[in-house]
């Protein structure tokens, strides 16, 4: 059989949208909705909702090895996504995660790249906080001059906000803060004793910080037929009850509803086709995972949803006589700029609240917003822009209490199953400045995968980061004192690139095609019916969790391409 | 479709004969699988294999040896108002780590660790450490307590059960402690299972819910 036959499946779509997670699923649902035939290709294995969740309700007394990881097949095979930060990979989700030998990357710099290789993506994965950015957000590249100017205001997203977070159902508590605009919400989740306490101390102490319950895309209540979130707090899992969003329970489903869907998976793509003359996108090479046999689909429109480095990946593989450093690439701004959180953590004990206790496993913690360099620069701020807090106050569980001693017998045996010492932390997520040097390109001397050149990661965190992380770890110790804390202490958490997983920028959005990849409307400088919505066309990071806003940057998007086709313009 | 699950042979043998408990019916049923299998150690380590899993797995346990370990773990985790580690199950896990999860070196060195508190038992009461009474035995792990220092992180204890470093006391406690509180008794009579606590109670009396709720 030859792999190389080239096959054509002609123009059978009117929108091909690369990648199923958080903004193709979105991609696919609006699209479908609005009435054109999509066709979703994911390069991942195929994974049912409910069915494909097979560890979902394994109990601890059947993990494999009581849930030690299997340390041979990570070194070999997972030897980047086992070392995932806050316990993302698992025994119970490990076939949702790609395989690091057979997908290899180049690290100029140390760098870690999450990726899932699943229908629905890291959909299935994520931490699901969901907040808007603030107007603030938005300026902050115009007013000091790190990265380039946002097209877009706050203003021009609120109303999408809106719809997304009307159908994904995200539970908050609303608290009318100017640069942290609230959203349309399911009841709260709640508070656990100290955490009230913590609120209350903390904003005592300082008028201008407020502390909220997480933001969290799992339903309170039921929602647009998804059940109410049980409280297990296993949705890394997979969530059968539909009750946390991800494509597979939410905007996958509606896509297919409209009977206007298709989805292949195992469906690698190589490159998108841009014609010389047209300037048109005409088609996506695809080479499939398990046989490597080649083909090319078409369609009027393309929707790039394959994740930020995925993304640039696709785009900087798509080289042409029209395009030789690949689409979007005539300035050299495609894949610079990328942009991340980093952080520091705090921890201390408080005293007090012994006779408090809390059941179940809620899938939330507490947030802080930013408060520092708000709308000006701090007197007493050696950096520039700001982080905002996430944290939670719990009682420690066995595995911590055990780990706190080497005693034994009857005694250790009822301390380590009796609730814990009440523990409280505060996790800083500081914004990234804007680097031209902070890119990603292809080495074609390193094949990857496919034979496709292997993406290259040159990143690395700034002296702002670094005075930025020494200040919120100040902050935190001293909020966590105020709370009545003792022994505080730091620990190093997001202190390399990649670890968040709040992958932005590569492919920013902008006024100007010599500055930018993407315009206003994520469309594709000189590329008019090709669409970027994922973490790529971020121009800045801003100190909340990003998807929210990629999925409201993905309705927004599909809504004008939408509106361009039907005037004939693209 | 069948969703099988792996389970290991840890059970107490009359659980294991009890069959399918009505938590598994439950988490079938809501997985929407088929009645989850009992699987043996042999069958599981397949399983493993078949799941591109490390596929080593070498001799278990002699009875020699597990005779010890059961002691030691009964001694660790004794029986109080609610199970020990042996009617847990704890000594078929641990032995079902030597034989497929640990290396070649950590299996030399645990296995030595247990020859080792046999000669101590032997030399203070001229007896080998299964046969000790749990005073005796727990007077020979305090002096082993004692006698490895530790210097690594205590932050997780799945950390410390990775550390290289950590001594064989710490090894064997530790895995003891792991292996009852995953064990099906530990994790219903010491903790709570509840697969599904549907609402979170956020501020209860420790008076009313004196426990850990696990999943």
């Amino acid at each position: 059989m030859s792999k190389d036959k080239d096959k054509d499946k002609g123009a059978q779509f009117d929108a091909i949208v690369i990648g199923s997670g958080i903004t193709g699923g979105w991609a696919a649902k609006e699209l479908t909705e609005k009435g054109l035939k999509v066709l979703v290709l994911e390069r991942g294995a195929k994974i049912e909702h409910q069915t494909g969740y097979i560890h979902e309700f394994t109990p601890p007394w059947q993990a494999p090895n009581g849930g030690l990881p299997e340390r041979e097949l990570h070194a070999r095979d997972y030897e980047i996504q086992s070392k995932i930060e806050r316990g993302a990979f698992s025994w119970a989700n490990r076939h949702y995660w790609i395989n690091d030998r057979e997908n290899p990357y180049e690290q100029v710099k140390p760098f870690r790249w999450h990726r899932a290789n699943v229908l629905g993506g890291r959909s299935l994965t994520w931490g699901r906080q969901s907040y808007r950015w603030g107007n603030d957000d938005f300026l902050a590249n115009a007013r000091d001059g790190h990265g380039n100017d946002w097209p877009i205001r706050y203003a021009d997203l609120a109303p999408w906000y809106s719809h997304v977070e009307r159908f994904i159902g995200v539970s908050g508590q609303p608290e009318g803060l100017e640069h942290f605009p609230d959203g349309e919400y399911l009841p709260p989740m709640e508070m656990t004793a100290l955490e009230r306490a913590l609120k209350e101390r903390i904003e005592a102490r300082w008028k201008e910080r407020r502390v909220t319950i997480g933001r969290v895309a799992n339903l309170t209540v039921e929602h647009n037929g998804r059940g109410a979130c049980q409280n297990r707090n296993i949705c890394n899992r997979g969530c059968s009850f539909g009750a946390y969003f991800s494509s597979l329970s939410s905007t996958l489903p509606a896509a297919q509803k409209t009977g206007r869907l298709t989805v292949r998976t195992d469906s690698v793509v190589e490159a998108i086709d841009v014609d010389p003359k047209t300037k048109r996108a005409t088609g996506v090479r695809v080479i499939d995972a398990k046989s490597g046999e080649k083909m090319t689909f078409k369609a009027r429109v393309i929707f790039l949803c394959a994740s930020t480095y995925g993304t640039l990946q696709v785009l900087l593989q798509s080289r042409s006589e029209a395009n030789p450093n690949g689409i979007g690439n005539h300035s050299d701004k495609l894949g610079r700029y990328l942009v991340d959180h980093h952080g520091v953590a705090a921890f201390g004990e408080i005293k007090g609240f012994e006779d408090r206790n809390y059941k179940g496993r809620r899938a939330t913690g507490i947030l802080i917003p930013r408060f520092r360099n708000l709308g000006r620069q701090d007197e007493d701020a050696d950096f520039t822009r700001g982080y905002g807090f996430q944290g939670g106050a719990m009682r420690d569980d066995w595995t911590n209490t055990a780990a706190l001693t080497d005693d034994f017998g009857a005694g250790m045996k009822h301390n380590i199953a009796r609730p814990g010492k009440w523990v409280a932390f505060l996790g800083a997520f500081g914004e990234q400045l804007p680097q031209v040097n902070n890119r990603v390109t292809l080495n074609d001397k390193k094949p990857g995968n496919y034979g496709l050149p292997q993406l290259c990661f040159d990143v690395a965190y700034g002296e702002n980061e670094r005075k930025m992380a020494v200040d919120a770890g100040k902050q935190a110790e001293q909020m966590l004192k105020a709370a009545g804390a003792e022994r505080v202490q730091l620990i190093p958490v997001r202190t390399m690139p990649g670890v968040s997983i709040h992958e932005m920028g590569g492919a920013r959005m902008g006024h100007d095609p010599a500055e930018s990849v993407l315009n206003a409307h994520n469309q594709v400088h000189g590329v008019d019916n090709l669409f970027v919505t994922d973490g790529a066309a971020m121009a800045s990071a801003g100190t909340v969790n990003p998807s929210l806003t990629y999925m409201a940057l993905t309705a927004r998007a599909v809504d004008y391409a939408v509106a361009q086709i039907k005037a004939g313009r693209i | 479709m069948t969703i099988n699950r792996i389970r290991f042979d840890r059970q107490r043998p009359a659980a294991a004969k009890e069959g399918v408990s009505r938590r598994d019916v439950l988490a079938a049923l809501l997985a929407g699988a088929t009645l989850a299998t009992t699987w043996t150690g042999a069958a599981a380590a397949a399983a493993l294999k078949a799941a591109g899993a490390a596929a080593t797995v070498r001799p278990g346990l002699s009875a020699g040896e597990a005779a010890i370990l059961s002691a030691a773990a009964q001694v660790i985790i004794p029986t109080t108002d609610t199970p020990g580690a042996r009617e847990a199950g704890v000594p078929q896990f641990i032995g079902a780590l030597v034989s497929n999860w640990m290396t070649d070196d950590e299996a030399t060195l645990f296995r030595a660790g247990l020859a080792g508190l046999d000669d101590s038992a032997r030399q203070r009461w001229q007896r080998g450490f299964a046969e000790c009474t749990a005073e005796q035995g727990a007077e020979l792990l305090q002096a082993l307590r004692a006698a490895s220092p530790y210097g690594g992180r205590t932050f997780s204890l799945a950390d410390r059960i990775l550390d290289p470093k950590a001594p064989f006391y710490l090894r064997l406690r530790d895995l003891v402690v792991l292996g009852y509180f995953t064990s099906e008794a530990g994790s219903n009579q010491e903790l709570r299972y509840l697969p599904v606590p549907g609402k979170f109670e956020s501020n209860v009396d420790i008076k009313t819910w004196p426990y850990q709720v696990v999943i």
